[in-house]
């Protein structure tokens, strides 16, 4: 009995504080691939984004809780990703109230972030980049996210000090989400780090419809006398908790007229964190560029 | 060709939506959660202190053979060595709002904390004194 109530106090005593913990998490996700790139052909061992970091949140007051993340990328496939044994994602600092949370550090800009459902290749030959501008992780970037009380909207601007000559540039989303339905519209002026004038426009939808999952999305750049615009669309369908197929396709002119992205594969889920996976892409576009890809890869999450 | 025999598919398969469809209300993995568009209001609301590299961390990833053998274990009601779940719930404003929250948490718990779970501790805390955050501290057992 003792021992109980020993074991409850020093619980209790724990408790007093407010929650707060560090998570630990990451992935690890390689694949064996088939190139034909414009005609070379090669096997490949791809490093997709493998990643660790952590995150958490630390309260400091009634009304004030710090939140964090600080996350890695390391190279499954080779150990070398830029030279560099781990390279910086997603870095920041904030600080969180019933107001607002604002942020400082290296992330993705709302723009970005706001297209993170729909695509089901993302990391891979397949990924939205291919396609869109706007992909962009901002260095010296200060966010304001507004709060959880504002239920199912999510709002966010964004600021991108480039630390040269006043050429910055703002990021902005506005997102609303249900469990069956997700709206967004997103904008970008001057983010990217080369270059300024450009203008990034766009629009997000996905809705479910039993285990199915649609989602779609328009984008229009406009960088001074060059723009173009481009639109993409991802059919995911949850077959069995363990089976799930995946499609999508995209097409713009806005990083090369007539680029067009299709891809088309499966996940196996051996568990809610390991997958195994199989995909082929076809990435072509009116200059010449015609590649396939076809590769199985494994993922764990932990 | 071979698009639009896979639209064909696809529009196949959305034709005839099978039954079993489901929703998974847990948090997803925590590399998954963090890239979510509303990821920095969900940081403390999804506790992954139990799992994956931070639950093996924290103990939880201990074999089941070591934890046979440990004496501690045996007295199911010393809680310290069983894995423990904690959940939060920020802008509680009246009683109602109390009561609904505790019973969706304590769901929760039920869910994440199967077969057997017990509430250790509980606090309220006051925020500017306009609403409260609920937090509760269970601890897990792995048979009943």
């Amino acid at each position: 009995m003792k021992r109980q109530l020993l074991g409850l106090s020093v619980l209790a005593a724990v408790m007093a504080q407010p929650v707060s913990a560090v998570t630990l998490y990451g992935k690890a996700n390689v694949s064996l691939q088939h190139a034909d790139e414009a005609g070379n052909r090669e096997i490949e061992l791809q490093s997709n984004s493998s990643r660790i970091g952590l995150m958490g949140s630390e309260s400091i007051s009634d009304s004030f809780e710090v939140v964090y993340r600080l996350e890695y990328e390391t190279s499954v496939d080779d150990g070398d990703k830029d030279g560099q044994t781990l390279t910086q994602r997603n870095i920041y600092l904030g600080l969180q109230t019933d107001y607002g949370t604002v942020l400082g550090g290296v992330f993705d800009t709302p723009l970005k972030t706001s297209a993170s459902g729909i695509d089901l290749f993302n990391d891979l030959e397949g990924d939205i980049k291919n396609i869109f501008a706007g992909e962009i992780r901002s260095k010296n970037i200060v966010q304001y996210v507004t709060p959880k009380s504002f239920g199912p909207v999510t709002a966010k601007v964004a600021y991108i000090t480039k630390e040269i000559d006043g050429i910055d540039g703002v990021s902005s989303s506005v997102a609303y989400k249900t469990e069956d339905l997700y709206l967004a519209l997103a904008f970008d002026n001057d983010v990217e780090e080369s270059g300024s004038n450009t203008d990034t426009y766009r629009i997000i939808g996905a809705f479910n419809i039993g285990p199915v999952q649609l989602g779609g999305a328009y984008e229009s750049y406009e960088r001074e006398a060059d723009d173009g615009d481009g639109y993409f669309g991802s059919v995911k369908w949850k077959i069995t908790d363990k089976w799930i197929f995946k499609t999508q396709y995209g097409q713009s002119d806005i990083k090369v007229n007539g680029r067009e992205s299709f891809s088309i594969g499966g996940d196996y889920k051996f568990s809610k964190i390991t997958k195994a996976y199989a995909y082929f892409t076809q990435n072509d576009d009116d200059a010449g560029r015609d590649d396939d890809y076809l590769g199985v890869g494994m993922e764990i999450k932990f | 060709m071979w698009r639009n025999a896979s639209l064909l598919f696809v529009l196949g398969l959305l034709a005839v939506p099978p039954a079993w469809a489901q929703g998974d209300d847990d948090c997803e993995p925590a590399v998954d959660m963090i890239e979510s568009n509303d990821a920095i209001n969900r940081i403390s609301e999804c506790d992954y202190s139990d799992q994956g590299l931070s639950g093996w961390l924290s103990g939880v990833g201990r074999s089941q053979s070591d934890a046979a053998e440990s004496p501690a274990m045996d007295v199911k009601p010393v809680a310290a060595p069983e894995p423990q779940l904690s959940l939060s719930v920020k802008g509680i404003g009246d009683g109602l709002q109390y009561v609904q929250q505790r019973f969706t948490l304590l769901q929760e718990a039920a869910q994440r904390c199967a077969p057997q779970q017990a509430l250790i501790a509980r606090e309220l805390v006051s925020q500017q004194g306009e609403s409260l955050t609920l937090y509760l501290q269970f601890s897990c057992y792995s048979s009943p």
